[in-house]
């Protein structure tokens, strides 16, 4: 049953990263489109365009750390 | 360094009759940056008469420059009195040929238009002079779309006469009829699509040929003289439109002074460092006849970086971002400590590391500008990989020390560790920072409020978690939860409820900087794999020893091109977001003096 309790953990850290990747694709997409948009029109938007985009992507750190942190309920091999 | 150039704000007063050479003078001292008169006082001045005529030249010039299109680096030239007779010479030459140019394009224009409609005639191999001439019979000759068979003809008419032959995939037909006959042919012609080509008497085909030969034969000699025209003209040209450039500047500087009947002021910002010499230059030249008063202001003056040469590619994140303020602090130079560690923490290989400074330092050559700034600025960060490559002991994935300073492929806690309390420090930094500048600003009250409270409410959460989390200490509690509350009262009177929204953006921040590991980790576990499925090829050996080399030549090249792009937006993302958001404003304007090269 180990094995099994093992994989659940896996499966677990998994669906935490994929989840949160998912969530930060999304926002992305919308604010990526609407920051081109505006770099269009204004080219000196970049640096700001730049950090609105990015903004997201932390949602996928705190995938990440929880991921971490549900690895970390595996017993030491 | 941490502060822009200090400016003086200066306003030149004098008599018009020294503007001009007052004028000449600042432009190559390259030192004011000017302020346009706006105010009703005064009316603003008039360009020189000259203007119109160099713009006039410009323009000429200009012209030129773009039909022979002339992409050259342009030079000052010493004197200018030689350049006019020569531009007049070298103009009148240009006209002379695009005239004739032109003239002989067209002329070759109409004579291929005639040979293409009489060429498909010359292939029915009939002598031109019986296309016409007749009394009774009507002569129909062109080309049809459908094949034009005599069986049809013959239905419509009895007695007819068809030449036909092929052309360029198109039937060619001579089709003679009897005069009278020519109504009940025209439906049938026009079913087939027939279009007439017309054949001018006298017209000759092999003239036609001989003519357009001679013209093209011109017409190369003529584009050859162009070309050499541009070849040894076109340095001169470049550089005159330079020239000119610069003396429309000064010619139309008036415009932006404020003027009365007889004098002018001059409004603008200078560095400190240089006002006196300047000051001192400025009445020696017009025999003290000028005056020149120092305002004691400081509102919108003029950001100017001054960075030594190695902080200097740094710049160029603060022009992507957004200029300092003139009275805020400039972090250029804590960008430029943070960046490359921060990249080199995430990619941090010695292969990697020295792959792509080779990279970057063959790219610069032949850089300008911005972009020399930016692979410059990353050259020090590929120095940082490399340093941090040897601390987790790594080259190309593989781990070449068998106890690094860190493993950051194994190490997963601790380097989550130090990647939060880097953002910790970090972020109390740019508070910190954020103080300094509210406080110059606006006063140690606002200071208080707006950022001393936030690094109060940090000191209080860490003590609380000390407690609850590592149980370091046993007070922790008690003195947290008072100094996180001091601090949310502190945050709510200087930034109102729009600070305790903002509240759990502190906790989000600093996990953000977690990315320093993460990235780093992604990296390394793609080199990993990419050397475990190379060495399972070389175990193979034979011919299989090419494909793992090819695997490992692919593998490492993504590798590096991703270890790249997210490193250095990630790092940047953290200086944008995380550290320029606890104190930096931007906004600033860059200081431009007049006559420096606008590029």
């Amino acid at each position: 049953m180990v094995e099994l309790n093992l994989g659940l953990i896996a499966i677990g850290a998994g669906i935490a990263i994929a989840g949160t990747a998912f969530a930060a694709a999304i926002a992305e997409k919308e604010i990526g489109s609407a920051a081109v948009g505006a770099m269009a029109e204004k080219e000196e938007l970049f640096g700001k365009a730049l950090i609105l985009t990015v903004i997201p992507e932390t949602l996928v750190i705190f995938g990440l750390v929880v991921a971490i942190m549900i690895l970390g309920l595996a017993p030491a091999p | 360094m941490i502060r822009t150039q200090k400016m003086n704000r200066i306003r030149i007063t004098g008599p018009k009759t020294n503007l001009f050479k007052l004028i000449n003078e600042l432009h190559s001292m390259k030192l004011i940056h000017l302020i346009d008169y706006k105010g009703k006082e005064f009316e603003t001045g008039n360009s020189f008469s000259e203007a119109e005529i160099v713009s006039e030249k410009l323009i000429k010039l200009r012209s030129i420059i773009s039909q022979l299109e002339l992409n050259l680096n342009s030079r000052l030239i010493k004197d200018i009195k030689v350049c006019e007779k020569r531009f007049n010479e070298v103009y009148l030459d240009y006209i002379k040929l695009t005239s004739r140019i032109s003239e002989l394009t067209e002329k070759k224009n109409s004579l291929i238009y005639v040979k293409e409609s009489i060429e498909p005639l010359y292939s029915l191999n009939i002598d031109s002079g019986y296309f016409s001439g007749y009394d009774s019979i009507t002569v129909f000759k062109g080309t049809v779309k459908k094949p034009l068979l005599e069986k049809k003809i013959s239905a419509a008419v009895k007695e007819f006469e068809l030449i036909s032959s092929k052309y360029n995939n198109k039937q060619v037909i001579a089709l003679f009829v009897p005069e009278k006959s020519k109504e009940k042919i025209l439906p049938l012609l026009s079913e087939h699509g027939f279009s007439e080509l017309n054949f001018e008497q006298g017209t000759d085909l092999n003239q036609i040929n001989s003519e357009l030969a001679s013209i093209e034969k011109k017409l190369t000699s003529f584009n050859s003289d162009l070309n050499e025209l541009k070849e040894t003209e076109g340095q001169f040209l470049v550089d005159y439109e330079f020239n000119l450039e610069k003396e429309t500047e000064k010619l139309e500087a008036p415009l932006k002074f404020a003027v009365t009947e007889n004098a002018f002021i001059i409004d603008g910002w200078i560095p400190e460092k240089d006002a006196k010499a300047m000051e001192e230059k400025l009445k020696k030249l017009t025999q003290d006849k000028i005056f020149i008063e120092k305002l004691k202001e400081e509102k919108d003056a003029p950001t100017a970086f001054s960075h030594p040469s190695l902080v200097k590619p740094f710049e160029f994140f603060m022009n992507l971002y957004s200029l300092p303020k003139y009275n805020e602090i400039d972090p250029t130079f804590l960008v430029f400590i943070t960046f490359p560690l921060f990249f080199g923490f995430m990619l941090g290989d010695v292969g990697y590391g020295i792959v792509t400074l080779i990279a970057f330092l063959f790219l610069r050559r032949n850089m300008k500008g911005e972009s020399k700034l930016l692979l410059n600025s990353l050259i020090v960060a590929s120095l940082a990989t490399i340093l941090f490559g040897f601390i987790f002991g790594e080259f190309f994935g593989l781990e070449f020390v068998e106890h690094p300073l860190l493993n950051r492929a194994h190490d997963l806690n601790t380097m989550l560790l130090i990647s939060i309390l880097v953002g910790l420090i970090h972020i109390t930094l740019g508070f910190v920072i954020g103080f300094y500048n509210v406080l110059i600003q606006h006063g140690l009250k606002e200071a208080v409020f707006e950022k001393g409270s936030w690094l109060i409410i940090e000191l209080g959460g860490l003590l609380v978690l000390s407690q609850l989390v590592l149980s370091m200490t046993s007070f922790g509690n008690i003195v947290g939860g008072v100094l996180l509350l001091l601090g949310i009262i502190l945050l709510f009177k200087g930034e109102g409820v729009q600070g305790l929204i903002e509240l759990p953006a502190i906790l989000s921040n600093t996990l953000s900087y977690a990315r320093l590991f993460a990235v780093g980790l992604a990296s390394v576990q793609l080199a990993l794999i990419v050397n475990d499925f190379a060495a399972e090829f070389f175990s193979q050996g034979g011919i299989f020893i090419g494909v793992a080399i090819f695997i490992l030549l692919l593998g490492h090249f993504i590798n590096i091109l991703l270890g790249l792009i997210g490193p250095f937006l990630h790092s940047l993302r953290l200086h944008y977001v995380e550290f320029f958001g606890k104190f930096y404003k931007g906004g600033g304007k860059r200081y431009l003096p007049f006559g420096i090269e606008k590029n």
